[in-house]
């Protein structure tokens, strides 16, 4: 394909009506440690890797293609790399909004209990995916999430399912209910 | 020009020029004979993906007929029901000149997003002129009447109580939260109409509600109607909860119009030969009480 073409495709993609999260959901939820993983979720599409022993997380939002390029640590608070523990996970992440143009911050701290087996990770925990746009005005966004995931090793792969939900706060709106969840996939 | 410059601004543009979605036009028998409907999407909530449809009266080219100013009616959906099962009423209401925004819902709950009303109101105050259709509403907004059936009215009543753009009330089978102290609000008239035979919202709760309203207000019971009546496609297992529709839903649906009609010329033409006109209780079909 002519690569101009492609140029053109892949900024029609990252700009078309693009609802944009720049959260790394699928490396918060990398319970067994997965090099790379692929997370198809209700309203994303999110794919880390790393780059140097960085992670690094891109995420497309459906259904409306957006990019947004993320990172983050997870550290563990108690406990050790297997069985019981309780971890704390710290993202970040930049983006654009081109429906209402603007620049996109986004901070997400993430606190979960979790359980790390041999061949299997199970975590619940709260996560805070929130947000600072920077357009002709401040906006800000502090969403309160419950998760849950469960992720299985099957060979050399990792397959996974994670759901969330809870209260978005907004100043000056009254607080509004969101719902995710999707498939995780890692090697 | 550099030619990788155009092959990024030609998507860009074009990316940019996607928030209004033309849906089609609607031939309707009234005096405006063609309404027109669009699918309108913005950002709210820092980045949260709202959508709304647009319904305006139109010529056959689809663009917005010519008037003097533009009323505006928000059109809130009752719990768990589809918004498009009002579009029977959004079409009349655009048929009589004004620009009906209706907004969507997760899980076509209100409840879940109450301000996404307000959001997409503002947001379509900002952004009508990137619709070629639109561009006559420039300088012309009238007043904001917001409307809601049931669990939408609830929702209804709070924007209308918090926000002090949005004109007057509209109450379908529906009343305030009861915890919610709307005393407060005495300059922003309201209109309850609901059906004999409602066995949702039971008209000793729509008249309870109407009590504790302070602003100037009428009450509506069109006799015969139900609760569904206000909805198209209403299912068996809907039906079971409610009591029967006496008579022929389409002149149950035109004498809670009358009403409706009735009041918003009062409302927004501050016509108060119409207001008279409700308190004379006069409408064949209907019980009235004004205060």
């Amino acid at each position: 394909m002519n690569k101009k073409l492609l140029f053109s495709v892949l900024i029609f993609i990252l700009f078309y009506r693009n609802e944009v999260n720049a959260e790394p959901i699928a490396l918060r939820n990398n319970l067994l440690n997965n090099q790379s993983a692929f997370y198809l979720g209700y309203k994303e599409v999110n794919v880390f890797t790393h780059v140097n022993k960085i992670p690094v997380s891109v995420e497309l939002t459906l259904p409306y293609n957006s990019l947004s390029v993320s990172t983050g640590k997870n550290f563990i608070l108690l406990g050790n790399d297997k069985g019981f523990g309780l971890d704390s996970f710290l993202g970040g992440g930049l983006g654009f909004t081109t429906l209402n143009p603007g620049l996109l911050i986004d901070l997400t701290p993430t606190l979960k209990l979790r359980y790390i087996g041999e061949t299997f990770g199970v975590s619940m925990g709260v996560s805070s995916p929130s947000k600072i746009k920077i357009s002709t005005n401040l906006e800000t966004k502090l969403p309160l999430l419950l998760e849950l995931s469960f992720i299985k090793k099957i060979f050399d792969y990792s397959v996974g399912i994670q759901v969330n939900g809870g209260a978005v706060f907004v100043p000056n709106l009254s607080p509004s209910l969101t719902f995710g969840g999707g498939l995780y996939f890692g090697w | 020009m550099n030619k990788s410059l155009i092959y990024f601004l030609i998507p860009l543009i074009l990316s940019s020029c996607s928030d209004f979605k033309d849906l089609g036009l609607i031939n309707i028998d009234s005096d405006i004979k063609t309404v027109n409907k669009l699918e309108f999407q913005t950002q709210g909530r820092v980045n949260d993906l709202l959508n709304a449809d647009i319904f305006y009266p139109s010529d056959k080219d689809g663009d917005l007929v010519e008037l003097n100013k533009y009323d505006i009616i928000i059109s809130v959906q009752g719990g768990l029901v589809k918004s498009e099962r009002y579009d029977w009423l959004a079409r009349h209401l655009a048929s009589k000149g004004y620009i009906v925004i209706s907004p969507k819902h997760l899980l076509d709950l209100a409840f879940f997003e109450v301000d996404n009303s307000y959001l997409i109101l503002n947001s379509f105050l900002e952004k009508y002129s990137k619709s070629e259709k639109l561009k006559k509403f420039q300088g012309k907004k009238g007043k904001i009447v917001i409307i809601g059936h049931s669990l939408g009215g609830v929702v209804a009543a709070y924007q209308w109580q918090k926000y002090p753009e949005i004109n007057g009330l509209i109450l379908l089978a529906s009343y305030p939260d009861e915890k919610s102290d709307i005393s407060n609000i005495k300059d922003k008239p309201v209109l309850s109409i609901t059906g004999s035979n409602d066995k949702k919202s039971l008209p000793e709760k729509v008249r309870k509600g109407f009590d504790s309203i302070k602003s100037q207000k009428v009450l509506a019971e069109v006799q015969g109607m139900n609760h569904y009546a206000w909805t198209d496609n209403f299912t068996q297992e809907e039906l079971k909860s409610d009591g029967i529709i006496e008579g022929n839903l389409t002149n149950l649906r035109n004498t809670a119009f009358n009403v409706i009609d009735t009041w918003l010329d009062y409302i927004f033409s501050d016509n108060t030969q119409s207001l008279n006109k409700l308190k004379q209780n006069s409408i064949a079909g209907v019980k009235i009480t004004s205060e």
